[in-house]
């Protein structure tokens, strides 16, 4: 292997790692907080993408798109939170299963009505003209919009992870995704940081719709595989953990950018090898509290 | 069946009146199962094989030589273990007279057993697998598209003469992405071409990009590709997005850049080469008739609608034959074999050995917009799957 393909591995991994990040922050923080996997987060993931088409298109900009979809869902994901999982977890406190429920309801929901507003075709989200194209360095090329996928993505992680590690917002997060109880009892008003949390997962899963819709295409069931890969990362990381769902994405990205290009055989296999090494040698992922509740 | 026809039938029956129930029957609709991929990655598909045989379906009118007729749908997902649970419940619950289905080739060859052990008509829009040519071929059975053969092993010696003599293949892997590497690789070796690499991202893969450098390294003049639905859209967008568009031509079967994807394909799209049994532009009576048809119902033709037009037309015109009689399969199967279809493609018949459609396979390039469309460039006649591969009907 050259170093002009592992240079171009390596930035296509990482590309995708911290799209990645994106979509699997909600997953983590929602179930720390609420000890609930959210099933329906591979639809809010698809319903940011169409949200991006459907803005971009009436409003004429790629750029409008990608700047209204993800408050609208995250308005939608506050909306389901307060509505729907905060009444059913208020009247059954201690059933995880019918969160569970739930949420898998409701992706069923969305991807049913997706098909019934958008039809079942495979739609594109054009990229604008400004992004077209390729950057070539050297032997290198990589397309001009997967780099700008690539900033975007970062930035915002970047921007999340600010909030999460370095305000007192993000402290109380931090403490509720840790034990929710404890947090509670000592002040913080975890209704209201359920609410701002599954509405920020949703948001940047939008984002994550919007970014990688554009590189690849948009259908009622765009969702499912890319939040199986979040979902692996945040096992990888340890549920819960923020940090870990970092890690564990740009992991991943790694480990399936080069796992086809060194093992295209067993590239397939080969993360969910690496998430049982993990297991077996941290069963609670890489950042995970060792006892948690 | 419902409860109370349910309770109707076994009254009878167990009145001891098999000749009651069997008049009683008689007049029961003709019950046609449908069993194809309505969601997950081949919904578009399920749903336009659909569009085509109601198409069909409404120019043979509401009733066969006065016998009415229901459609009963299933969603195999494309997964071999729903097809088969689907269509057990076909035909041991909804008791149908005859099965229209699948599109994914796995589902195809998980469904053959139950199918024909049960003695259903089995009609096949779709579904490419070469088995159903040859060792697992049926008596039951007959297919509308083509072979996994038919539509890869001709590009072998065609793109040797017109592409150049170096190739890397990259298909899915699963079924028919294998069979059509297999035979493109036969034909292309056999005509002096050389492979250059071969590799198979799997189904439902989005993201391509990890294979390209491998492609880059190896220097092919084109690549050989096969993917479908949401696949071949992210597979062709990529593939262009890393500048490998212009040095790598590309070719592929119709599915690659058939028309459900070709819009959201875009310009990337442009210049690939593909064959197909059915292309929309092409210039004949029928077909301008057929786009017609597509249009009212507010449909695009394109090779699955023209596929699932042409199973409803054998259907529909053998039981017309038969006046509406389902029960003598023989006799269905016999007018079927015999039966000249006018096809939106061009004349269609099926090969008495093996069942299998006997077409033109027309040889395309996608062509800038607007509208972006595929232009015919040549013409392979009668392209038939070789009949002497195991197959005993």
């Amino acid at each position: 292997m050259s170093v002009d393909a592992i240079l171009t591995q390596l930035l296509m991994g990482l590309t995708v790692g911290v799209n990645l990040v994106l979509v699997a922050t909600g997953l983590t923080l929602v179930f720390g907080m609420m000890g609930v996997i959210n099933f329906a987060h591979s639809a809010l993931f698809m319903l940011g993408a169409y949200a991006g088409l459907v803005t971009s298109t009436h409003l004429g900009s790629f750029w409008l798109g990608l700047a209204v979809a993800p408050p609208m869902i995250g308005l939608l994901g506050a909306l389901v939170e307060r509505s729907l999982l905060r009444p059913l977890r208020e009247r059954y406190p201690l059933s995880h299963l019918l969160p569970l429920l739930l949420t898998f309801g409701l992706s069923l929901f969305f991807e049913g009505s997706a098909k019934v507003i958008w039809g079942a075709d495979i739609v594109s989200l054009g990229k604008p003209a400004l992004l077209g194209g390729a950057l070539s360095v050297g032997r290198i090329t990589f397309p001009t919009y997967w780099l700008f996928a690539l900033v975007a993505a970062a930035v915002l992680a970047a921007a999340v992870w600010l909030v999460v590690e370095r305000t007192s917002l993000g402290l109380s997060i931090r403490a509720a995704t840790q034990d929710p109880m404890m947090a509670a009892v000592l002040g913080v008003n975890t209704q209201r940081l359920n609410t701002i949390v599954f509405a920020l997962g949703s948001g940047l899963a939008a984002a994550a719709g919007v970014i990688l819709g554009t590189m690849t295409s948009l259908s009622p069931q765009m969702g499912a595989g890319v939040v199986l890969d979040a979902f692996i990362a945040i096992v990888i990381g340890g549920l819960g953990s923020f940090t870990g769902a970092i890690v564990g994405s740009l992991l991943l990205g790694q480990v399936q950018s080069f796992g086809v290009a060194l093992l295209p055989a067993f590239h397939t296999p080969l993360v969910f090898l690496v998430m049982a090494v993990v297991l077996v040698l941290k069963p609670s992922g890489l950042f995970g509290a060792t006892e948690r509740r | 069946m419902d409860r109370r026809r349910f309770i109707t039938t076994t009254a009878a029956a167990g009145l001891g009146a098999g000749l009651l129930s069997r008049r009683a029957r008689a007049a029961d609709p003709i019950k046609i199962g449908v069993l194809l991929p309505f969601s997950k990655a081949f919904a578009v598909l399920g749903e336009n094989t659909l569009a085509g045989f109601m198409i069909g379906a409404k120019e043979a009118g509401p009733t066969i030589a006065g016998r009415s007729y229901t459609i009963i749908k299933e969603d195999d997902t494309a997964d071999p273990s729903v097809g088969v649970s689907k269509v057990r419940k076909l035909i041991e619950k909804d008791e149908v007279d005859v099965i229209v289905g699948t599109i994914h080739s796995g589902v195809a060859a998980a469904i053959r057993n139950h199918i024909v052990d049960a003695k259903k008509l089995w009609l096949n829009p779709i579904a490419t697998n070469d088995l159903l040519a040859e060792q697992g071929c049926s008596r039951y059975h007959f297919r509308f598209s083509n072979s996994a053969w038919q539509s890869a092993a001709p590009l072998g010696p065609w793109s040797k003469g017109k592409l150049g003599d170096r190739a890397y293949i990259c298909v899915f892997n699963f079924a028919f992405g294998q069979q059509s590497a297999a035979h493109f690789k036969k034909g292309f070796t056999e005509a002096g071409g050389t492979i250059v690499g071969e590799s198979f991202p799997p189904f439902n893969t989005t993201n391509y990009a990890p294979y390209f450098p491998a492609i880059k390294d190896a220097k092919p003049q084109f690549v050989f590709a096969n993917f479908a639905g949401a696949d071949a859209v992210a597979f062709v967008k990529q593939y262009a997005d890393f500048g490998l568009k212009g040095p790598i031509k590309v070719l592929g079967p119709s599915n690659l850049v058939s028309e459900d994807v070709l819009t959201a394909q875009g310009e990337a799209a442009v210049g690939v080469y593909s064959n197909s049994y059915y292309t929309p532009s092409y210039d004949i009576p029928k077909n301008r008739a057929f786009t017609k048809l597509c249009k009212d119902a507010g449909k695009e033709p394109d090779h699955f609608l023209c596929a699932g037009y042409d199973t409803a037309q054998a259907l529909f015109t053998a039981l017309k034959e038969t006046k509406g009689d389902v029960a003598n399969k023989e006799r269905l199967i016999q007018i079927i074999t015999d039966m000249k279809i006018d096809s939106p493609r061009g004349p269609l018949r099926f090969d008495p050995k093996n069942h299998n459609p006997i077409s033109d396979i027309q040889m395309r390039t996608v062509q800038a917009g607007p509208p972006l469309q595929h232009v015919v460039i040549d013409v392979l006649k009668d392209v038939r799957h070789p009949d002497n591969m195991g197959c005993v009907l």
